[in-house]
């Protein structure tokens, strides 16, 4: 018997975080396989934690990403300071969120502007599509910019900032210091509610890959730095339950591990975040939300530029809200001293979920250590959905169906630097 | 501010830290008019940086076929193109520069110098090539700053 095939390759996946290749195998028309290879090499991250101090995995994890940095930082204070036993006054942990606020607007700008856009637009990236819109760019830029600076006002530099630790801060601003950031804020406001608006008028294939959706939920407020964990089917569950949820398994074709839950394929980031917790928006979000289009729920992931622009407009009003209300906090830091046991933390990285676990010896020495990043827990994911997408337009020349998957997989913002702790594309027709 | 020196690399990187190197040695001398700024080749915070600069001056690394370890080259914007610099991630100067233009944010005067290397390993410390070039590329900045730029060409505040 003939069999038809065909072989499609790309260089390098562009426009995404990190090193990796998508390998595909078509038997006469039909997808036999795929894979999305993580050949990054691993990075021992959690190796290497065990034998340091305690107060040492803030600064340490900080490393894993250039880009999310506090998410790293976040979740392993609250990691260590759940094994230790401390809670940390309200005050640092708004100015912890104000900060992550920073990170989600300079993250989410650089993806939305630089790495997604020119798929809608038609260029092949973000200085081709200067030369013909300038002002989206500078839009970008200037939002961009406004998270730098929040960043390095809390965080004292934007990339990997130093004054995190354990229990809180090593010093915090003042209110007179937090003032300009609000001026900033104000416009930036305004920028990010004009790129709601013109990222709702890009078109987007309908898609809805029927994943299960994994999120964090703080009952209050839309989750950022800390929360349970919700589902979109089941129960939501405590963070101490998340190794008995998450399971993680090695795959020949990746450095990283590919996560289920309870055994089947998820999805955390964007889409997970604003289904399970659309309430919780802000009135202005919340509105921009609406008149973008977006229901209660959003599964699409090519919408997904939506829906960040959405956490963009939340994130700068969620800012502003906790610098109105700001009182310096009567100490910077709460002691937390060393004792022996495990702990567990998460939050909301820009791209989903971030979950860590130490467990301490009572010398305050770290004896293990597991970090499960987002990107990781997306790989199944994002492998079915670039099945279902060659599967349905494999009659596609072979361009054509490269690109579907490079933009397909841009729809996640996959960090796969963060994942290894990821694109080449081969597509094998036979 | 009248004069930028702009040092892109990766202290950890070993010979990919000269140019942080260079433009630590150009701020400890404090001149006055003159301001440095250190990057890891992120183009937003060098187009922010530089747009409008009368004079901003770059110091790069420079990787590529036909190098010759430490050896120092000067470009400006004028020659046919920028060299490829080095990058630990997908960005770096080149990007900056290109973003820059088509958006109109460029210096009055841009002179880069790039330093030949071969080693972007993981790891602190220069070759002994590169770490006997920082003295050289120091001055060579040292004798652009003294250069006036041209009035109003090119540029257009952030």
């Amino acid at each position: 018997m003939n069999t038809d095939t065909r072989t499609l390759a790309v260089g390098a996946l562009t426009r995404v975080e990190g090193e990796g290749a998508l390998n595909v195998t078509l038997v006469d028309g039909t997808v036999h396989s795929v894979e999305l290879n993580i050949y990054e090499p691993p990075r021992f991250f959690e190796a290497f934690l065990r034998g340091r101090s305690y107060t040492e995995p803030p600064d340490i994890t900080a490393r894993v990403c250039g880009i999310c940095p506090v998410a790293y930082q976040v979740s392993a204070c609250n990691a260590i300071e759940d094994a230790c036993g401390v809670t940390i006054d309200p005050e640092l942990v708004m100015l912890r969120r104000l900060l992550y606020c920073g990170e989600w607007i300079h993250s989410h700008a650089l993806h939305i502007f630089l790495l997604h856009m020119p798929d809608f637009l038609g260029y092949p990236d973000a200085i081709e599509m200067a030369k013909d819109h300038p002002e989206l760019i500078e839009r970008g830029l200037a939002l961009k910019k406004a998270g730098n600076r929040l960043m390095e006002q809390i965080g004292g530099r934007a990339i990997h900032p130093i004054n995190v630790r354990l229990g809180g801060f090593y010093s915090t601003p003042t209110s007179a210091e937090l003032a300009p950031l609000a001026e900033m804020l104000r416009r930036a406001l305004d920028d990010a509610l004009y790129t709601v608006r013109k990222v709702a008028e890009f078109d987007f294939p309908d898609a809805d890959f029927g994943h299960e959706l994994l999120s964090l939920s703080d009952g209050l407020s839309y989750p950022i730095e800390n929360g349970v964990i919700a589902r979109s089917e089941g129960e939501p569950f405590a963070v101490e339950a998340f190794t008995s949820h998450v399971v993680e398994t090695q795959v020949p074709h990746s450095t990283a591990l590919h996560a289920t839950l309870d055994g089947g394929r998820y999805l955390t980031g964007p889409l997970a975040r604003y289904s399970l917790n659309r309430d919780k928006l802000s009135a202005t979000a919340s509105q921009a939300a609406a008149e973008a289009g977006l229901g209660r729920q959003c599964r699409n992931p090519f919408a997904s530029i939506v829906v960040r622009a959405v956490e963009v407009v939340y994130a700068i009003d969620e800012a502003l809200r906790i610098i109105s209300e700001y009182r310096r906090p009567v100490r910077p830091f709460v002691e937390v001293h060393a004792r022996s046991g495990a702990g567990h933390g998460v939050s909301e990285a820009p791209r989903g979920l971030l979950y860590h676990r130490y467990e301490i010896g009572d010398d305050g020495i770290i004896r293990a250590a597991t970090i499960v990043p987002p990107t990781a827990q997306n790989q199944a994911a994002i492998e079915h959905e670039m099945g279902q997408l060659v599967a349905a337009n494999a009659t596609l020349d072979d361009d054509a169906l490269t690109s579907l998957c490079e933009r397909a997989i841009r729809n996640h913002d996959p960090c796969i630097s963060c994942s290894a702790h990821f694109l080449t594309l081969t597509v094998e027709r036979r | 501010m009248k004069k930028l020196v702009i040092g892109i690399g990766n202290s950890f990187r070993r010979d990919d830290g000269v140019g942080l190197a260079v433009a630590e040695r150009i701020a400890a001398l404090d001149l006055p008019g003159v301001s440095v700024m250190t990057s890891d080749g992120e183009p937003a915070a060098i187009i922010d940086a530089w747009a409008g600069v009368p004079t901003t001056v770059v110091v790069d690394a420079a990787v590529g076929e036909h190098t010759t370890r430490g050896q120092i080259r000067r470009w400006t914007p004028d020659e046919a193109a920028l060299p490829s610099t080095t990058s630990s991630h997908a960005f770096g100067l080149p990007q900056a520069y290109a973003l820059g233009q088509a958006l109109g944010r460029m210096p009055n005067r841009l002179v880069v110098f790039t330093v030949d290397i071969a080693d972007a390993a993981l790891g602190t410390g220069f070759s002994a090539p590169v770490a006997a070039s920082v003295a050289s590329a120091v001055d060579a900045v040292l004798t652009e700053l003294t250069v006036d730029a041209p009035e109003g060409r090119r540029s257009r505040s952030p």
